[in-house]
């Protein structure tokens, strides 16, 4: 597993605090009063911000999406685990040759009917495809990758699925990525 | 994410509805866009807004040079409330 290259001083402390804030918080999420629950989520205290200057022209860049909408393919990924109060910190690559249209959702919180309509609303393959044909960027990545963005578990997250993500992109030659969270 | 991805080499931009939020993770570069939770580019169908969104964020991409930068985008959202657990979303209240 590759290891993390951010800014990692946060972890520690967020898993401290972390395992008293879920025994409290896990009745208030299975009741579904989230403001209660997250008043005293540990969120992690970043005080610096990572940087990578842009050196190729997005003319001739290979862009690489990240949606935290939940999308996987029926049938031939697992769906994310909407039941857990922890929700999920895994992961779904999905090729650039997949079919948007045909992808579904796993994730109990937001409303799945505008991206069910249009998935370009939250994972924009098609309009990044029409750019790529105008020339405005060079093309897209093989691959793209899909997250649940419930999830309370930020160090796992953290220390996995995100230095994973950023591994296979690297050996894909991506030279920039766009995230959309949902 | 965004910050670990970055930390590889790999220059990044993400979409925000929710700007304090955003900050605390002090991403590299964001753009604002003020569109309801689930509809991150604006309205189901609406092509040319859709590809309008995507060129400015690209364009946010290219041009901020300083970390954390980020510019706030001028579309609104343009079709009925969407409806969350039997409330509508409206602005300042989207993510």
């Amino acid at each position: 597993m590759p290891s993390v290259k951010s800014d990692s001083r946060w972890l520690a402390g967020f898993r401290a605090r972390y395992g008293p804030w879920w025994t409290a918080a896990a009745p208030l999420i299975e009741k579904h009063d989230y403001a209660a629950a997250f008043k005293d989520y540990p969120w992690p205290a970043f005080t610096e911000t990572p940087w990578t200057p842009v050196v190729k022209p997005l003319a001739s860049s290979r862009i690489a999406v990240v949606t935290t909408g939940g999308l996987f393919r029926p049938g031939l990924d697992v769906p994310f685990d909407e039941k857990s109060g922890e929700g999920d910190w895994s992961f779904r690559p999905i090729p650039a040759g997949a079919p948007i249209q045909r992808l579904a959702i796993s994730h109990p919180h937001f409303a799945h009917e505008l991206a069910e309509a249009d998935m370009n609303t939250i994972f924009p393959l098609d309009r990044l495809r029409e750019l790529a044909a105008a020339g405005a960027i060079g093309g897209l990545a093989p691959t793209h990758y899909s997250v649940m963005g419930y999830c309370t578990r930020a160090a796992d997250l953290a220390e996995t699925t995100a230095p994973e993500i950023a591994a296979r992109m690297k050996a894909e030659g991506v030279d920039a990525a766009l995230l959309v969270p949902v | 994410m965004q910050r670990e991805i970055e930390a590889w080499g790999i220059p990044t931009v993400s979409l925000s509805n929710n700007p304090g939020a955003t900050k605390r993770l002090h991403p590299p570069r964001w753009v604002h866009v003020r569109f309801p939770r689930g509809s991150m580019l604006g309205e189901p169908g609406n092509h040319d807004k859709q590809l309008a969104v995507l060129r400015d964020t690209l364009n946010a991409l290219r041009d901020i040079n300083t970390p954390g930068g980020t510019v706030a985008l001028p579309y609104r959202w343009e079709a009925a409330p969407v409806m969350w657990r039997g409330k509508p979303l409206v602005a300042g209240s989207y993510s």
